[in-house]
């Protein structure tokens, strides 16, 4: 039995059911996107259930420790972000991974988690709302990982860890105008970084932009995803019955597509449940945000939260064809472990919060 | 939004350190900002959950079609191509399979170690390395790229065997002609490629789905209609890679039909031996009764079997830049002046129109002038042939008896008599491109040459040289006439059509027009005549007159005109000498008594009619006849 005073009596299930729902849904639709091969369902569940190990993991450390801890994270994966470039290995074009003997790790994923975390921890140690000084340096700490990860070349990820840091900033109360200046200076610079990317990341923005310029290239992925969720109608073509994915003609399908798989087999009911089942885990753990007493639990919560579902919101467009393909996972669907891995572990500080917002 | 207001953080240490109310402001501004970002997180799952609305309701039977066309495939299914036999139903011409290697660049992991273990396999990827490499790459990754093709199945099933160690390798099976008599059919049968634009003017595309081929010479080219069949269909589902899952329907395709030919085999490969010492050469051998062709042949020849089915071929451009042409059939589009061998059907006109009789005798003192500038034309013997009479003038050819002849019968007389007999026009043989030569007159030279019709161009036309022109088939047909009792035959090559699946035979009719010969006797006389060509020692081809069947014949010799010259200069002095020797010719049937066979032989630059021209035909007919009668 639990010692009364235990956090874990304060488990918070309606934060961890939608957890278990996605987790469902991505063993019923991997199954069916993956060449119906069990293996490969019985995998993901593997690197579920060690997800899961990271979650409660997580959700044991109080976080206060977390605050005191995050600095020190940040600080060894900027490390190793900029040892990638010197010894990373190179795949697709981009080098992005570290090899530690039987390892290799990402560090641009581990900084998604970290930077939020580091952010929280540096800015509720400070005046609310943030001084102009501040300011500037929680914008360092957010535009150094952010230029290293764009330099392997990885867009999608210095985006998301950027979006991640901008979040925190905007909780943690930094005045309306700083977020237009910086806005209007994104904007701004929009020509510039078009010279600076890659050949192929321009194709795939004019992919983006005009699929049926060459449907069977640039703008192949992105047709065929469409094509995927729009005959789907409204109740799907049923489990394992989706021509597009079962065919083949839907590339990428257990990885970042895998959201097309799901809308043409089950259709609009199928994306409005698993929507659904996010909304109920972010808003969770934004009520989780707003409850706590204590400024960096907050942030932590409310930014990790509101990220999280700014990853659904980047997967969905993408295949949905209102954004780029920007190579983002559908979080906690798609196949992959060490997405997985970070995801959980953010939701399991989010729990940690939970089960110790009286204190 | 902005509050200006210093505020003391909430996550400071000291929690008395700041008032209440301040503190209350700074939560309330954390929830409104909290509840900002939840706004905002709540409008974006509103837009997404209407451009899902969009896609899924609004536009799904759009993409459901979109869907639909990208799993559902169309595919022809090729209708079996008509065979060919010859007229003993031997097979001429066969449908074998021919396999195609293709790679699905899907599932590989290394390219260059899949070609290493290919070739290492197969030893017809041997030295193809680079061109297959070259194909990957070359092939968008979402399509299937060809390794190898025109594999057959021994080289096939070495692969097949292996199959499960080449994943992404499939092996695709098409139908490809194999001429089984290769250079010695190819004129006759022509052969398959690709169908072009200037194709489809005449033939339906429809029926040629992407990789069908078409004929594109000779009797595949004449009855492509009638061998090509009708494509079937099958409505499939397949995947990305064009891999079929499953069949939805099928339509049958309807098999073409058969040609059976009157051309003999056997027959046409002694006619090519017949001509083998002789680089450019043809000849023609048909029945004289019905017409039906039992050999044709033209040298240079080539093989269809070399390049056909081929992606490129270094062949088949050396075959289209060979100055000797070897694409062209000289049977049916060589033309050449037919000399000497008008001279029976002059002489049947002379008879016919009574300005002479067989005892007219005419002298021959070796030359002989016409018209007013009294321009000199020479007989081919120097000496002359003295005085003799029609039979005689036909056996030793005798160019002085036929000027004199020619000037009695007139240009009008001449020119009919030459048409009776089939020549200026195309004879109508069932092959396309075939040429009607020229059978002038002083209507022709009026409207081609704007100029009057001179005397000297009687006598020129009396012994097929000047603007004549025919070609071997024309003489053939000219041969079976004389053979035949006076009948001009319709050449063809086609005797029946059949039914692949119920093997019923179509026979075709054969046509055959009257050629106006006053008097029977009067061919009796000139058959005689011909017969002692051969075998009278006096006769012009008696070097042909050794053989196991009496044949009746005659010689021509045509005087080769320099057109050239530059080309000339670029040849060897022995072959340029070669080259300006005159053109021999031989029209010829057999057996005297009932012809079974008429053989017109046009061997080029080979001096004299009697000798090439009479020991091809002598080939030919002891061929024919051999092992029968």
């Amino acid at each position: 039995m639990l010692h009364p005073d235990s956090p874990w009596r304060r488990f918070d299930w309606p934060f961890f059911l939608p957890i278990l729902g996605l987790a469902a849904v991505s063993f019923i639709v991997l199954y069916s996107a993956g060449e119906q091969d069990p293996g490969l369902v019985l995998g993901q569940a593997a690197r579920f259930g060690i997800g899961l190990g990271a979650f409660f993991m997580a959700a044991a450390i109080p976080p206060r420790v977390l605050g005191l801890l995050a600095p020190y994270a940040y600080a060894v994966t900027l490390g190793m972000l900029g040892l990638v470039p010197l010894v990373g290995s190179e795949s697709m074009g981009a080098q992005r991974w570290l090899e530690l003997g039987p390892w290799s790790i990402q560090p641009s994923e581990i900084m998604k988690l970290v930077l939020p975390l580091t952010l929280a921890a540096f800015l509720s140690h400070q005046d609310y709302p943030p001084r102009a000084t501040v300011q500037i340096t929680a914008l360092i700490l957010i535009a150094v990982p952010m230029a290293l990860v764009a330099n392997q070349p990885d867009l999608g990820t210095a985006v998301l860890i950027g979006a991640s840091g901008g979040i925190i900033l905007f909780l943690a109360g930094a005045p309306m105008r700083l977020f237009v200046t910086l806005g209007t200076l994104a904007a701004a610079s929009l020509p510039t970084l078009w010279f600076m990317l890659h050949d192929y990341q321009r194709r795939r923005l004019i992919g983006f932009f005009n699929p049926s310029a060459d449907p069977q290239g640039a703008g192949y992925h992105i047709t065929q995803s469409q094509i995927a969720i729009g005959s789907g109608g409204f109740t799907g073509k049923g489990w394992l019955e989706g021509t597009q994915s079962q065919l083949e003609f839907l590339p990428e399908r257990h990885t970042d597509f895998i959201f097309a798989v799901m809308s043409e087999e089950f259709g609009l009911l199928g994306a409005m449940v698993l929507l659904g089942l996010y909304l109920i885990l972010v808003f969770r753990g934004m009520t989780i945000a707003s409850r706590s007493r204590e400024m960096y639990p907050r942030l932590v919560a409310g930014g990790l939260s509101s990220v999280f579902f700014f990853y659904v919101v980047i997967n969905i467009s993408m295949t949905t064809g209102l954004l780029p393909v920007v190579g983002v996972p559908l979080p906690l669907v798609s196949f992959g472990g060490s997405s997985l891995m970070a995801l959980l572990t953010g939701l399991g500080f989010v729990m940690g919060i939970a089960m110790r917002r009286g204190r | 939004m902005a509050r200006r207001r210093r505020k003391q953080s909430l996550g400071k240490t000291d929690p008395a350190s700041g008032s209440l109310s301040s503190r209350r402001n700074q939560v309330s501004h954390y929830e409104s900002r909290l509840r900002m970002v939840g706004l905002g997180l709540a409008v974006l799952s509103v837009i997404l959950a209407g451009r899902l609305f969009y896609l899924q309701i609004e536009q799904f039977l759009h993409y459901r079609t979109l869907s639909d066309q990208n799993r559902i495939a169309v595919r022809p299914i090729a209708p079996p191509r008509g065979l060919i036999y010859d007229r003993r139903g031997k097979l001429l011409v066969e449908n074998e399979p021919s396999f195609t290697l293709q790679l699905y660049p899907d599932k590989v992991e290394s390219t260059d170690r899949l070609l290493d273990r290919l070739v290492a396999l197969l030893p017809a990827a041997k030295g193809k390395r680079s061109a297959m490499q070259r194909r990957i790459r070359e092939t968008p990754p979402y399509l299937p790229a060809t390794l190898i093709q025109g594999l057959n199945t021994q080289q096939v099933a070495l692969f097949a065997a292996r199959q499960h160690q080449f994943p992404s390798i499939r092996i695709r099976a098409r139908s490809r002609r194999h001429y089984r008599q290769g250079p010695i059919t190819s004129h006759v049968l022509g052969y398959l490629a690709q169908p072009d634009k200037s194709d489809f003017r005449r033939f339906d595309p429809d029926l040629y789905p992407p990789g069908s081929r078409i004929g594109k010479m000779g009797l595949e080219r004449e009855y492509e209609q009638a061998l090509h069949g009708t494509p079937g269909q099958r409505e499939v589902e397949t995947d990305a890679f064009g891999r079929v899952v499953r069949e939805i329907s099928k339509d049958q395709p309807e098999p073409g039909r058969n040609l059976v030919l009157t051309l003999d085999e056997h027959l046409q490969e002694i006619t090519h031996e017949a001509l083998a010492p002789y680089p450019e050469a043809s000849a023609v051998a048909l029945n004289p009764q019905t017409g039906g062709v039992l050999a044709m042949a033209s040298r240079p020849t080539f093989d269809p079997n070399d390049f056909i089915g081929r992606l490129t071929s270094q062949t088949w451009s050396d075959l289209l830049d060979d100055p000797d042409e070897p694409l062209v059939n000289r049977a049916i589009q060589g033309l050449y002046p037919p000399a000497s061998t008008v001279k029976p059907a002059l002489a049947l006109a002379g008879l016919a129109e009574d300005e002479v009789d067989p005892k007219t005798e005419l002298t021959c003192n070796g030359s002989y002038r016409v018209g007013k500038d009294r321009h000199t034309f020479h007989c081919w013997r120097d000496e002359g042939h003295g005085s003799l009479a029609l039979d005689q003038a036909v056996v030793e050819s005798c160019d002085v008896f036929f000027y004199k002849l020619a000037e009695r019968l007139g240009i009008e007389t001449i020119h009919d008599a030459y048409q009776q007999f089939g020549l200026g026009r195309p004879t109508g043989i069932d092959l396309p491109g075939e040429r009607g030569g020229l059978n002038p007159g002083p209507d022709w030279k009026r409207r081609t040459h704007d100029d009057i019709w001179y005397p000297g161009e009687t006598v020129m036309t009396a012994i097929g040289q000047g603007y004549m022109e025919a070609t071997p088939l024309q003489l053939g047909v000219m041969a079976a006439a004389l053979a035949n009792g006076g009948f001009r035959v319709k050449p063809h090559l086609v005797r029946a059509f059949q039914d692949p699946v119920s093997g019923d035979l179509h026979y075709r009719k054969h046509e055959r027009n009257e050629v106006t010969i006053s008097q029977t006797e009067n061919l009796d006389l000139v058959q005689d005549a011909m017969r002692r060509v051969v075998s009278s020692i006096h006769g012009t081809a008696h070097g042909a007159s050794a053989g196991a069947i009496p044949m009746a014949g005659k010689t021509g010799t045509a005087q080769v005109v320099r057109i050239d010259r530059d080309r000339e200069e670029q040849l060897d002095p022995k072959e340029k000498e070669r080259r300006l020797r005159d053109h021999a010719l031989f029209v010829a049937f057999a057996p005297v008594a009932k012809p079974r066979i008429a053989v017109a032989v046009v061997v080029e630059h080979g001096i004299s009619g009697g000798r090439a021209g009479g020991q091809a035909a002598r080939q030919i007919i002891d061929g024919y006849f051999h092992g029968r009668d």
